[in-house]
């Protein structure tokens, strides 16, 4: 923490209807990506927040997933709004990665309920080089390529724009299982498959 | 009958006849006055003061004209101007009063007679004549809506330069019949600058007059005139958010808004159950019930069930709905026991619940409300068996805690094997269960207090699940019976320690139910040594471009400079200024419906001559509130 | 003598009788002035009487009887009697009331509007459309920001007022922002533009990385209106800035830059210890602020105090200005402050950069303002004086027209009575 200056702190929303933990190393493996990529100043650990509490106010970017059914209750809802009117972010990873899946297809209702209807994110978005340039788009994942859920590559995120900027990020890749390890892992990996994580954070901060 | 009396009875009739003549000749005049003043387009005020002035000279002229009828003698001396046979008989039977016999005798009143008639009766036709012919004239004047489109056109045509043609504008009708399924009355306003419709609803726009020469347009596109030689209309039907319709006809336009409210979904609240429940077995039943309610209607309503199936990456849903109830009104309470045995849910499955209902909107509807989402989830057999306060997603680096269970199996064991071990034997293994025992201890006491939160309660977890694990009793039996066993096990006392780990067991599970903690608890927190990897990634990142945003508030920078200059213009063309604030009101309606509000409001007053200073003030407030107030800082002038 | 015969002829005689007698009062009155009939030189007239009294010979002395601030040309008018080498002076009660009307230097535009009245009392500001506020005067001048006015805008204390006419708004460069990446710098930068300023950025990401706006060439104020700095990552440009700075620039310094001595002959001065967190109801948006006072030094001015400490404060240097903010996470009161938390940190960062941003300014008309009549009058007639023959005002002379058009209906009431019975 710098001189009284807050620092980037993760934040994993946490929303009543289902399991919101689902990705538990996650956080700290992106946060671990952005130490060891960038010189943003980076809270050590990361923090869950129920969505239902106005302290979410305080994380201007919020990760949220899971399996099960995602609906918002009314306060979750309205906090969610504010969050991303006065200009914070939020990204939901669909960890069942199928379309037609119970997280996709709540999400997706919930998402256009809450915020609007979201629409495919061209591939040539700046979120795509906001640090690490991904000139395909979004990164596949090995959940993808191996066929698991609806056996299917996604071509593109889905977004909810506020004008030119993202206030709202919705994945049915499955990066919540692809990023989902502990950081010292990362050692084994010949290509860190978490620097589209880094994008979506460096998005968030200076856009 | 006498002379005398014959010509007081003739005095009389004339004098009735000449009222009837000075009612028939005001009336007559007044209706010529009426009909002339609406073809001349006078005020009414004029026309009125016209009518009094013409109906109060006429009849002062009668009166002066019927001085000859005030007294017998003029009566008599009338009838002989008008008889030249006579001789002065009748005047002179006027004079004397008294009947003289050889007078009485000379003078043949029945001679006399057909003749008075015959005149009363002249005047009574004419004046008859005078009255049909005025209604007539009035009739088929513009002062009645029979013919004041047919006057009007028909001079206007016919004598163009003396008739200006009818203002076609002067008072627009706006009929709104909303659509059936509303139930709704249909309402007509005159002359208003913008009307609300329900969506669906169909706006007629009418106008007197023929439709020649009247254009109008719907959100700039023509649109057709309709209409006969009395009226001329525009219809158009309530569809999109806001219709700004302009009618022009010669030089004069005007422009009405047609703002369209939508017909909002129901809303619905689910009232029981009030909370999410986990159960221990699929055998359940639980009664639901939501209230709900529409702005103009409820059809049906049912409730949902979602069921999902699977564990690890592979889940499944299915979705089944209650049998729907039929509402006919605004309000309803939906009502279903669910039964999870026939839903055929299996442990580990999870049944959200929530309520949908719609509306009876047919036409652009039906608009649908749910309600928030209950769940029950049945928990796995295996939960049970490993009561492990880690989370339901264990970390894999902290895998080494025993489920309290095992450990009161181990501990059985240990009573059961107690007599063949050693005291050394029995005291380390007893120590051995006391470690691992306090370990779930601890990590109890952590969920209890969340002191593995370093920066301590409210930063990491939820404050309510923090108060209600501090004030959950069950977690704290379960904290004091563990503190229990863990000091017997120590002291290799296994068969005391049972007891207390029991009661911890049955604690727990309670704590965990009732609580829908999942014993997830807190994820693990792993803290990263960010000083150690900072910027040892050996991929580099790149630079990047920022778009600028937009900025905000430009809408309200428009409405603002809008306003001034309506404002400013209502000072010389009223109707243009109500005109410029009505477009203004349709920008606001979408950006800042109190300003639309306060827009409105002053539209009102101008069109209603009343008073716009307090309208004004609230609407400038809500487009630019002054936002500084102090004491100038006189050093510092700023930039 | 031929005596009346009947009670009508005594009428008529009473009419033309009366009718005689008041041309003959006009006629001394025309003969012998006021001013010789009191055998003194002090006229005592009102505003209503200037015409009058420039029909006049120059009057040695005219004291104005006024019950309020006479309008602009009543004044240019005593002036003229005052330069024609009569005394004015002046009696009564009128409302010390003056306005200044400035356009804030911010693409938001907007002017703020100084006014003063000496008493304790409810000052109202107008526009040509309504009423704009209203405030309490405590003997001190009290300053309103208003984003909309039009025409002129009137300070109205009873029935006095000033009025000020507003000048066109003002013209600004491009805000060049420099910062690393985090919330403060994106919400710094959202905030602005929201505003309307046009900016230029350089957010550092990584060693050689940066998030960048605009083409960031030289920071002179050809370029740039004012400089951001946000962190110490501004400290390698601070040269730069310096020069920039000195030559008509503004800065805006966050505390953390402050902090760094790059920055040490600018900042206004050395940042304070512990942090202070504000107490809500003195934040903008009650959201939490925790902010590290400014310690004023001899050429500071404060700008801004939260709880009795400076929490912005500003000097000059050279020929630009240096605004130093106690702050550096301001973005908390965007996110979790009340409803109007977004507009709240906009026009807080607005207005607080508008401190400091080197602007253009368009010329002023002031030909059409009165923005100090109280003054003025006080310049041509000096201060007020007791009141010298309050029960001899001048405005008598004013009621010829008055007198005339009663001898004309005395004379035809008389004329007409005779008609009408036949005399001749």
């Amino acid at each position: 923490m710098g001189w009284w200056l807050s620092d980037f702190t993760f934040c994993t929303g946490r929303y009543e209807s289902g399991d919101w933990d689902s990705a538990p190393t996650l956080p700290a493996n992106l946060i671990d990506s952005v130490a060891r990529y960038t010189d943003i100043a980076v809270a050590p650990s990361a923090v869950i927040v129920p969505l239902s509490s106005p302290r979410i106010l305080g994380f201007p970017l919020v990760y949220m997933t899971g399996h099960l059914p995602f609906r918002f209750s009314e306060s979750e809802r309205a906090n969610a709004r504010k969050l991303v009117d006065r200009g914070g972010m939020i990204f939901i990873d669909d960890h069942n990665h199928d379309i037609g899946g119970v997280f996709h297809k709540t999400a997706v209702e919930e998402i256009t309920r809450t915020f609007g209807k979201p629409a495919e994110l061209r591939n040539d978005h700046a979120i795509y080089k906001s640090f690490f340039a991904f000139p395909d788009g979004p990164p596949a994942t090995s959940h993808e390529l191996n066929g698991w859920g609806d056996n299917l590559v996604h071509k593109n995120l889905l977004a909810v724009m506020d004008g030119p900027r993202i206030s709202v990020l919705y994945s049915n890749k499955d990066y919540s299982s692809e990023w989902n390890y502990h950081p010292d892992n990362k050692r084994f990996s010949s290509v860190d498959n978490t620097r589209f994580g880094v994008n979506i954070i460096v998005y968030a901060l200076t856009r | 009958m006498t002379i005398y009396a014959f010509i007081r009875k003739t005095q009389r009739l004339i004098v009735l006849t000449a009222a009837v003549k000075g009612v028939a000749l005001a009336a007559s005049l007044a209706l010529l006055i009426f009909a002339v003043g609406a073809l001349v387009d006078l005020p009414s005020g004029t026309v009125a003061t016209i009518v009094v002035l013409s109906a109060i000279s006429s009849l002062g002229a009668l009166a002066y004209r019927a001085k000859m009828i005030r007294s017998p003698v003029s009566v008599a001396l009338w009838l002989e101007e008008t008889i030249p046979a006579m001789h002065y008989e009748l005047v002179t039977s006027a004079e004397s009063r008294i009947p003289l016999p050889d007078l009485e005798r000379s003078v043949h009143l029945d001679h006399i007679q057909p003749f008075v008639t015959r005149r009363i009766a002249k005047v009574l036709t004419r004046s008859a004549s005078m009255l049909l012919g005025a209604s007539l004239i009035y009739l088929f004047s513009p002062a009645t809506s029979f013919g004041r489109g047919r006057v009007h056109s028909g001079m206007a045509r016919a004598f163009p330069r003396v008739f200006p043609p009818i203002n076609k504008l002067a008072s627009l009708r706006i009929r709104i019949t909303p659509p059936a399924y509303s139930g709704l009355r249909a309402s007509e306003q005159t002359n208003a600058a913008s009307v609300s419709a329900l969506a669906g609803s169909r706006v007629v726009i009418a106008g007197p007059g023929t439709p020649e020469g009247v254009r109008a347009t719907v959100d700039g596109a023509p649109v057709r005139i309709a209409g006969d030689d009395d009226t001329w209309s525009v219809t158009l039907s309530a569809v999109k958010p806001v219709s700004i319709v302009r009618v022009a006809h010669n030089a004069e336009t005007r422009l009405i808004v047609v703002e369209t409210v939508p017909d909002r979904p129901p809303q619905v609240v689910l009232t029981a159950p009030l909370r999410d429940t986990t159960l221990r077995t699929p055998r359940y039943s639980v009664l639901l019930q939501a209230e709900t309610s529409d702005d103009l209607g409820l059809r049906q309503g049912y409730f949902e069930y979602l069921i999902v199936s699977g564990t690890g990456e592979a889940f499944s849903g299915r979705t089944l709905t209650s049998p729907p109830a039929h509402f006919e009104s605004r309000t309803g309470r939906l009502q279903a026991r669910l039964d999870l045995a026939a839903l055929k849910v299996v442990p580990g499955d999870l049944v959200s619940v929530r309520a949908v209902v719609r509306d009876n909107n047919t036409l652009t509807g039906p608009s649908i409300g749910t309600s928030d989402t209950r769940s029950f989830r049945i928990a796995r057999a295996d939960e049970y068996d490993s009561v492990s306060i880690e989370a339901a997603a264990p970390p894999p680096v902290d895998s080494s805690a025993m489920s309290q269970r095992m450990l009161i199996l181990m501990t059985e064991a240990l009573v059961r094997k107690k007599k063949l071990l050693t005291k050394q034997q029995l005291v380390k293994e007893s120590d051995d269960i006391g470690f691992m025992e306090d370990r779930i201890r601890k990590r109890v006491y952590d969920i209890l207090y969340q002191t593995d939160s370093p920066e301590g309660p409210g930063d990491t977890e939820e404050v309510e699940s923090e108060i209600q694990a501090i004030n959950n009793p069950d977690l704290k039996e379960a904290y004091d019976a563990l503190w229990d066993a863990v000091r017997s096990l120590r002291i290799a006392e296994p068969a005391v320690a049972l007891p207390p780990m029991r009661v911890a067991l049955k604690a727990l599970d309670r704590a965990r139910l009732a609580k829908r903690l999942y014993l997830r608890g807190t994820a693990p927190r792993v803290v990263v040594d960010i000083s150690r990897v900072r910027l040892t990634g050996k991929e580099k990142g790149i630079s990047s471009m920022r778009s600028p945003q937009a900025v905000a508030d430009s809408s309200r920078r428009m409405l603002l400079s809008g306003f001034e200059s309506a404002i400013t213009l209502s000072k010389s063309d009223r109707r243009l200024a109500i005109e410029q604030l009505s477009l203004l009101r349709v920008r606001a309606l979408a950006s800042s419906p109190p300003l639309a509000t306060a827009l409105r409001d002053i539209i009102d007053a101008m069109e209603q001559n009343r008073e716009t200073a307090a309208a004004l003030i609230r609407a400038r407030r809500l487009l630019a509130t002054p936002s500084v107030t102090g004491t100038p800082n006189g050093e510092w002038g700023g930039g | 003598m031929r005596l009346p015969a009947n009670r009508r002829e005594w009428l008529e005689l009473l009419l033309r009788g009366t009718a005689v007698v008041l041309i003959a009062v006009l006629g001394f009155r025309a003969l012998f002035p006021a001013q010789a009939r009191t055998g003194s030189d002090l006229i005592v007239a009102r505003v209503a009487d200037l015409p009058s009294l420039s029909r006049q010979s120059t009057p040695a002395r005219i004291q104005f009887a006024l019950d309020g601030i006479p309008t602009a040309v009543q004044r240019a008018w005593q002036n003229a009697l005052k330069s024609a080498g009569s005394g004015v002076s002046w009696s009564g009660t009128a409302n010390p009331v003056a306005i200044v009307a400035r356009p804030v230097a911010s693409p938001q535009g907007g002017y703020t509007l100084t006014a003063y009245s000496p008493d304790t009392t409810r000052l109202i500001l107008r526009d040509n459309i309504s009423t704009v506020d209203s405030m309490s005067m405590k003997g001190q001048p009290r300053s309103v920001v208003v984003p909309m006015a039009s025409g002129n805008v009137r300070a109205v204390v009873g029935t006095d007022s000033a009025f000020a006419r507003l000048s066109d708004s003002v013209i600004i460069g491009k805000i060049l922002v420099i910062g690393k990446a985090g919330w403060e710098s994106k919400f710094v930068m959202t905030a602005l533009e929201e505003a309307g300023w046009k900016i230029d950025a350089i957010i550092s990401v990584a060693p050689n990385v940066a998030v960048a706006q605009g083409s960031v060439t030289t920071i002179d104020t050809a370029h740039y209106a004012a400089v951001i700095a946000l962190d110490e990552s501004a400290a390698t440009r601070a040269t730069a800035i310096a020069s920039f700075v000195k030559s008509g620039g503004g800065l805006v310094l966050s505390d953390l830059a402050a902090r760094s001595g790059a920055f040490a002959s600018l900042r206004v001065s050395a940042p304070g210890g512990a942090p202070h967190t504000s107490i809500s109801s003195d934040t903008i948006t009650h959201a939490e602020a925790a902010f590290s006072p400014i310690l004023p030094s001899g050429n500071s001015v404060p700008l801004e105090e939260r709880g009795g400490n400076v929490a912005v404060a500003a000097k000059r240097v050279d020929f630009g200005r240096v605004v130093q903010l106690g702050f550096n996470d301001t973005w908390k009161w965007r996110m979790q402050g009340g409803a109007e938390s977004v507009s709240e940190h906009r026009t807080w960062w607005s207005n607080t950069l508008s401190q400091a941003v080197r602007s253009r300014r368009v010329t002023v008309d002031y030909a059409q303002s009165d923005p100090s009549p109280y003054t003025n009058l006080i310049d041509i007639a000096g201060h007020p004086v007791a009141p010298a023959s309050p029960s001899q005002p001048l405005s008598q002379h004013s009621n010829e027209m008055l007198w005339l058009t009663v001898i004309g209906v005395l004379l035809f009431g008389e004329w007409a009575s005779r008609r009408l019975r036949g005399a001749g």
